[in-house]
């Protein structure tokens, strides 16, 4: 006869595994977890101009991040969306060093939209606390509006019980 | 104890432990009529009583308020659940980042409510909004000249039952 506490742990085997499971460290998968979008804006980027925003993570919780969504529009009113951006990206986590790309990548080969969102074949964990640095180019002939949005999951300290 | 029965085969398998014994789908529904160029318009909606809300997609319509025809989403986006006092993002984002247009033309009454469809973003994982809490939900309009009206929908599955521990 199955105790609470093998039922508890039927349901936990039963119900946290799920998506991107298989990408958390084993410390951090029974971990409360919520989603969450960190944004940065270069409001406006001028032409030919690099710029570099740095988003700080909530100290509480790990970050997965799982896709990079973005949007580049015209410094106008309104501003218009641009299809094809002339835009380079570049990430790293400043904390260790590391970055997501060996050089500064073109927007559309690396940064989404809603419609076509820009999904990591893996995903990035950011320690608590951590600090990410968006560097962006604009190779257009024109100042830009650039939207950078940080797609993923805030995991927490403490774990999903029953 | 109430033995905890598995989700519905249309449930998602990530839903978190402890919430609810029975799952049914379940939208909330945001709306800001005429909205002004420029115009930034909070508006509440509320969890139904009888169950937490699972919110794992989100979706929406613009139209031009003069010939109800869709519009571009030029608009800024934040979500606040006032009960957990969490914010779903750093800074409000980009309408067009997140939600994937277009899908003015396919109102939210109509909108199928399971299942991966395009037009609709997914959330890699659900957030949990316990029952009667408020979504306090701001748009900011980056219009210059055009009035939209503006239908926000969260889809999800309401939790009946358990209360969450």
């Amino acid at each position: 006869v199955p105790t609470d506490t093998t039922r508890a742990a039927q349901s936990r085997q039963t119900l946290i595994p799920g998506l991107y499971l298989d990408f958390l460290p084993r410390a951090l998968r029974d971990r409360a977890r919520e989603f969450y979008v960190y944004s940065t804006n270069f409001l406006p980027l001028l032409s030919g101009a690099t710029a570099t925003q740095s988003i700080s993570m909530q100290g509480s919780s790990h970050f997965l991040l799982t896709a990079i969504n973005g949007t580049v529009r015209t410094d106008a009113a309104p501003p218009v969306l641009q299809a094809s951006p002339a835009v380079l990206i570049q990430l790293q986590d400043t904390g260790s060093g590391r970055r997501m790309a060996d050089q500064p990548l073109d927007w559309m080969n690396m940064v989404g939209r809603g419609i076509q969102p820009g999904l990591l074949p893996w995903p990035w964990l950011i320690v608590p606390g951590g600090q990410v640095a968006v560097q962006a180019t604009n190779l257009d002939g024109a100042d830009r509006q650039i939207r950078v949005s940080l797609l993923g999951i805030q995991i927490y300290s403490y774990a999903w019980d029953l | 104890m109430v033995e905890q029965s598995p989700p519905r085969a249309d449930s998602p398998r990530w839903l978190p432990p402890g919430i609810g014994e029975e799952w049914d789908a379940q939208q909330l529904e945001a709306t800001w009529p005429a909205l002004l160029p420029g115009e930034a318009r909070e508006v509440r909606v509320r969890a139904h009583d009888d169950a937490d809300f699972v919110w794992t997609g989100l979706s929406g319509a613009v139209r031009d308020s003069a010939t109800g025809i869709p519009a571009v989403p030029r608009l800024l986006v934040s979500i606040l659940d006032e009960t957990a006092g969490s914010e779903a993002q750093s800074l409000p984002w980009d309408w067009e980042a997140l939600i994937p247009l277009p899908t003015g033309g396919l109102l939210p009454s109509v909108l199928p409510t399971s299942g991966a469809l395009p037009g609709w973003m997914w959330l890699p994982v659900p957030r949990v909004i316990q029952r009667t809490s408020p979504l306090l939900i701001r748009l900011e309009s980056l219009e210059a000249a055009i009035t939209v009206d503006v239908a926000l929908m969260f889809v999800g599955f309401g939790a009946f039952g358990g209360w969450r521990t």
